[in-house]
């Protein structure tokens, strides 16, 4: 499991820092940053890149080929604190930092430039940054950068010609590759690092010890990520700010007698340390996480196929909807296919919303409300991760009102157009090595707000008492209530289920984690080896009832896979939506072996030894 | 370098497999380890207790175990990256794996033993290795050594069904040999050490050594790296063995690229090994370097490309040394003599010449430093526990032994203490420092005027001298022509009628090992150390490579292959003086 420790890898979150200075429209006028940012030029990650951005689009050239119309770059400062334990021993700890560039350069011009194209060259490289502040080192690494970009996206240029000439135009004529809102200006004051990693050492070996012996894996780790993201290009955007999460992931595994894995976690993510729970109360998640996995090892696997009603409950409401929405709201640009055979990997890879072309047309439940508002800083006094200031593109967000009583109003954008004068949304948000797919970068959700439509406060209970209802009408002895999915962002698949999720509907959905059957009556059982069917957002349209209001709405911070990207690539969002969601019909299925035998011999006895010293790695200079 | 490029080069270096890194010799002093007896520690106590129970407890199952052994890596690693003069990476990582090796079956056949016609061959691709705590808590390391010795445990009697019924429908196999020795059991616990910090002088020290490669606008990258590591290693058997050992060692490392107009990539590598940073040299020393480096790679754009040749040449010292670590070092490793998809040179010249007789190779662990240079192959036990010891490989140009791990060949029923892996991997007979070593020697003018006088009786117009080399890599199996190849970064033509000199570049050397040994005609007094990793089944393990400068009557070159990409279009940004931290 250490493994995935390092897998949490990093992912990005906003704490609710202020701007400093920010235009008022995405599209106000170019202003003199020397002037109005002020310590622009005092920053020297922002002198460099700003000099050898300017010196390429002013110079780089190759004759009879077209020159750079547009260079943009980002520079994140990644300051990572990282700690796992299982059993109440220290697996790894570790405290570094990493400096990671991401350079965008166009060639050609607003309307028809290189992007977009997918080929089996991929994109460009990645230089090397030095994490030093050396403007000389900087400027030599992004010199030799920006010259490879640039002459990889000249050939793409002249290979998506080609390529289009040659294919029936799928896409709208008009629509342009590229839009220049200009003159977007935040800097943010430089955050402190940090803090000692010994807290967090502590926090996890504590929490881990309380997890029993007898489980086959168990393991509390902990990632605190503060990424100073630079944003600088060559109109002049200009951005500079401080985001942070804190995360805690605790995950045990056994075995059930007739071999099959119970897995399950619990995790917690949060903008602000203050926002996550006490060590007490950790603990207690803990030990309720183990005493789960325990029992649900021992309750009966699912007999046979259900259709019929199902209810998230608690973490599973939120982590349905975002899977759901977040993928439907987010279209990923329509690359342009050298090779139209690769047509259907490319879908299956990145598989499209089934929102697209519905723009105008029912989409959820008709109670439903949904904006994407990364602009919300707090919500009841906690800290929203999916906020930031300004996005990758160096794009002020705004408000973007997705579904309207279940009628689809829009989708958030980016910088590449999905309609002919259509600005961005400001929802650009870089994946450090997703990025660069077709040289563009993917709208990603920031804020998910769910509301009601008629103002309708709906309890939890309410939400509840309709299911059992819903099963008497539909004369069922039973149904199933789900309180927690796994997320694969969290708990990424391991290597031999990977190529099977790709079967069971879109990337984000991850299996459910608890289960428990209710009857008729209400009385619960626990369940085992529950498996969504095929569920994407077409099933948000038979939502039959969602908690709402003041009592019936609450906070999820939590990370997420990418839209429409299957494994990897975590991004935060907060999702302010319902505590229960009903669904009028979905297909569960029972989980299939063969499974491997349980464990030929008992585990070992329960503690004995004391803790010794602790012996620590952690890095800096 | 870049991240791709990096990447690409790793893959590359996997593809090719069988691999010795670049590296240079050190200059410094040896300070021996003491290895005296101490009880054993927490670590061995829990290991051992949990190995007897589960030893007792599958005992009770149709298909026990007849050996399990327990290996602990602890790895404290610290590394500092610069470019150009700046920081771009400070890395510390500590870690702790365990590895599984489980038997069943017996001595003579188990769960390991070869699967002919499968690709995967028995169960040794299910070494895995699991991550411990870095603590000594007895219950959490006790719950994961059950939790993956029993998944060991499982697979592996399903591997030896496999192995079984693959033995009764083959026809018989050539080599019948057990699948592992029977040795005595090592009890001996080095005393534990602690990784000391890299020292606050090392990132200027690198800084200002990757700088003066700014010096030079056409350099493309230019590197200094410092990664020092020490190992704790705890092997526990169920025969017994209780040992606990701790290796250090610091590799400083150069690199420096340009790129010529035609497109080549021109690397120049030198890099700096001793078993303690301190040890490492002098920064004047390490400064001539980088400047003789800058010097090279000026050179080397302007230098004209090699065309393709045969003809005699020189290897000089740590040429040599690649040279047989490639073509010799891994035809020897004797786990390749019993599998029948190796192309299995010199098993059957046992006893015969395979070298001219003025030459001997001896495998020798036990060596701390050679001919004046640290030698990175040194150990005192090998990854299977079992006392490392001189193996003199060849005498006098007869082949006397093979490397053996417990995986005995025919002939060669016992280790001889060359089982060697990275952790998680099986270990397998490999390399550890290679000695060659010349009965007759010239001296090197001596040398050179025989190459002269080759070239003279072979007509040609001039022989080579490969100065420097970036590594080398090698097939020794069926499927593919038994060749090889290393990579020459520094040669020069000697022309038979005096002119002077002259650097070319763009030649790979190339060729077959029986006819590439029969070739060797003299060597040179002059002996010099290569110290790299070395890459084969069993992972990446530190080895060394020293030889005198030898005359190859005849060697091929050929085309090293070309980048189609030109170089910057830009000029190099100015370097700001002042602007670092």
């Amino acid at each position: 499991m250490t493994s995935r420790i390092l897998a949490l890898g990093i992912a990005l979150a906003a704490p609710g820092l202020s701007q400093q200075t920010a235009s008022e429209s995405p599209s106000a006028l170019k202003v003199d940053e020397t002037t109005a940012v002020g310590g622009a030029d005092a920053d020297p990650v922002i002198a460099a890149t700003r000099a050898e951005l300017d010196r390429a689009v002013a110079s780089l050239r190759l004759e009879g080929r077209p020159a750079p119309y547009y260079a943009g770059a980002v520079v994140n400062d990644y300051s990572v604190l990282q700690a796992g334990a299982t059993r109440g021993s220290l697996l790894a700890s570790s405290n570094a930092t990493d400096r990671h560039l991401q350079l965008y350069l166009r060639v050609g011009t607003e309307a028809r430039d290189n992007s977009k194209l997918l080929n089996p060259r991929g994109g460009a490289a990645i230089p090397e940054l030095p994490e030093d502040d050396d403007i000389g080192a900087l400027r030599r690494a992004l010199w030799l950068g920006l010259d490879e970009t640039y002459k990889i996206e000249v050939e793409d240029y002249a290979r998506k010609l080609a390529a289009l000439a040659r294919q029936s135009q799928s896409e709208t004529p008009d629509l342009p590759d590229f839009q220049r809102p200009r003159g977007a200006v935040v800097l943010q004051p430089l955050a402190a690092p940090n803090s000692e990693i010994e807290p967090w050492e502590k926090l996890v070996r504590e929490a881990s010890r309380d997890l029993p012996n007898s489980l086959e894996d168990s393991e509390v780790a902990t990632t605190v990520t503060r990424r100073l993201a630079r944003f600088v290009d060559s109109d002049g955007n200009v951005a500079r700010h401080t985001k942070s999460l804190y995360e805690i992931v605790a995950r045990a595994q056994t075995r059930a007698g007739d071999g099959m894995v119970v897995r399950d976690y619990v995790s917690f993510h949060a903008a602000r340390p203050e926002d996550l729970p006490t060590p007490e109360a950790l603990r207690a998640a803990v030990r309720e996480l183990g005493a789960r996995v325990v029992a649900a090892a021992a309750a009966p696997a699912m007999p046979e196929p259900y259709t019929g009603p199902v209810l998230f409950e608690g973490d599973a409401a939120a982590a349905v909807l975002v899977s759901l929405v977040g993928h439907a709201e987010a279209p990923a640009p329509e690359p342009v296919l050298e090779d139209p055979r690769m047509a259907a990997g490319v879908r299956r890879f990145l598989e499209p919303s089934p929102w697209i072309g519905r723009v105008g047309k029912r989409v959820t439940a008709r109670f439903f409300d949904i904006k994407d508002d990364p602009t919300l800083a707090t919500y009841r006094g906690q800290a929203l991760v999916g906020h930031y200031p300004i996005d990758d593109e160096g794009v002020v967000p705004v408000p973007v009102t997705i579904v309207e009583r279940g009628i689809l109003r829009g989708f958030i954008t980016t910088r590449t157009p999905r309609e002919v004068g259509a600005p961005s949304t400001g929802h650009a948000r870089a994946l450090p090595g997703l990025a660069d797919f077709f040289g563009c970068v993917r709208p990603v959700p920031g804020v998910l707000v769910f509301g009601n439509a008629d103002g309708d406060e709906v309890t939890p209970e309410e939400v509840r008492a309709r299911f059992l209802e819903t099963l008497g009408e539909e004369g069922l002895s039973h149904g199933y209530v789900v309180r927690r999915v796994r997320n694969l962002a969290v708990d990424p698949p391991e290597a031999d289920e990977a190529a099977t999720l790709g079967e069971r509907g879109p990337a984000a959905v991850g299996d459910p984690l608890e289960v428990v059957r209710v009857a008729a009556d209400g009385s619960e059982s626990a369940a085992r080896g529950v498996r969504f069917s095929r569920l994407d957002a077409r099933a948000l349209r038979n939502v039959i009832l969602a908690s709402a209001g003041e009592t019936g709405t609450r906070l999820t911070n939590l990370v997420a896979a990418a839209p429409g990207v299957r494994t990897s690539g975590a991004i935060t969002t907060s999702v302010i939506g319902p505590m229960a969601v009903l669904f009028e019909e979905l297909e569960l299925v029972p989980e299939v072996g063969p499974f491997e035998r349980p464990p030929v011999y008992p585990s070992p006895p329960e503690r004995a030894a004391p803790v010794t010293k602790p012996r620590r790695g952690k890095s800096g200079r | 370098m870049t991240n791709r490029a990096r990447d690409r080069s790793t893959a590359a270096l996997l593809t090719l497999g069988l691999l010795l890194a670049q590296g240079h010799p050190a200059i410094a002093k040896a300070a021996a380890k003491a290895t005296t007896p101490r009880p054993p520690s927490p670590l061995v106590a829990t290991l051992g207790a949990e190995l007897d129970r589960a030893m007792v407890a599958l005992a009770k199952e149709p298909e026990p175990p007849y050996f399990l052994s327990y290996t602990v890596f602890e790895t404290r690693r610290s590394n500092i990256s610069t470019s150009f003069g700046a920081v771009t990476d400070v890395d510390q990582r500590h870690n702790r794996m365990l590895v599984i090796d489980l038997r069943v079956g017996s001595y003579d056949l188990d769960n390991t033993h070869p699967v002919r016609g499968d690709r995967a061959t028995g169960d040794g691709g299910g070494f895995a290795a699991v991550t411990l705590p870095v603590e000594d808590d007895a219950a959490a390391i006790a719950a994961i050594a059950w939790r993956e010795t029993d998944r060991r445990y499982q697979r592996a009697v399903e591997a030896l069904s496999r192995a079984r019924a693959n033995r009764d429908v083959k026809v018989e196999e050539e080599d019948q040999s057990a699948d592992l020795s029977r040795e005595t059991p090592v009890v001996l616990s080095e005393p534990p050490l602690d990784l000391a910090p890299l020292s606050e002088s090392w990132a200027p020290r690198l800084r200002a050594l990757s700088a003066l490669f700014a010096a030079d606008p056409l350099v493309l990258e230019g590197d200094a790296t410092i990664d020092t590591q020490l190992i704790r290693r705890t092997i526990v058997n169920s025969e017994g063995t209780r040992l606990e050992t701790t290796d250090t060692s610091a590799r400083l490392a150069l690199g420096a690229s340009t790129r010529a107009n035609d497109g080549m990539e021109l690397p120049r590598y030198e890099s700096f090994f001793a078993f303690s940073a301190d040890d490492l040299p002098a920064q004047a020393v390490l400064v001539a370097a980088a400047e003789r480096m800058l010097a090279d790679l000026a050179a080397l754009r302007d230098a004209p490309t090699m065309d393709p040749y045969t003809g005699p040449a020189i290897l000089t010292g740590r040429s040599a040394g690649v040279f047989f670590h490639e073509i010799f070092g891994h035809r020897i490793e004797g786990h390749r003599q019993r599998d029948e998809s190796e192309g299995q040179t010199f098993k059957k010249l046992m006893g015969e010449s395979v070298l001219p007789e003025f030459l001997s190779v001896t495998f020798d662990p036990t060596q701390k430093q050679i001919a004046g240079s640290f030698a990175a192959g040194y150990y005192r036990f090998d990854d299977e526990g079992i006392a490392a010891r001189p193996v003199p490989l060849v005498e006098n140009g007869i082949l006397r032994a093979f490397l053996m791990s417990r995986r005995p060949v025919e002939g060669f029923a016992k280790s001889n203490g060359h089982g060697r892996a990275q952790p998680g991997l099986m270990p397998v007979g490999r390399q550890s420092n290679l000695v060659v070593s010349a009965s007759k020697a010239l001296s090197e003018p001596e040398l050179r005027a025989r190459l002269v006088e080759e070239a003279k009786a072979q007509g040609k117009s001039f022989g080579l001298i490969l100065a420097d080399i970036a590594g080398g890599f090698t097939f020794t199996g069926r499927s593919t022509p038994n060749a090889f190849a290393v990579q020459p970064l520094v040669v020069y033509k000697v022309f038979v009628d005096g002119r002077p000199d002259e650097l070319v570049r763009g030649a790979d050397l190339i060729g077959t090992p029986l006819t590439a040994f029969s070739k060797i005609v003299a060597a040179s007094d002059a002996v010099a150390t290569f110290n790299g990793v070395c890459g084969a089944e069993s992972g990446w393990v530190p080895v060394s490579a020293s030889s005198p400068s030898l005359l190859i009557s005849q060697i091929e070159v050929q085309k090293k292959e070309k980048s189609p990409e030109r170089p910057p279009l830009l000029p190099a940004p100015p370097m700001v003086p002042g602007s670092k931290p």
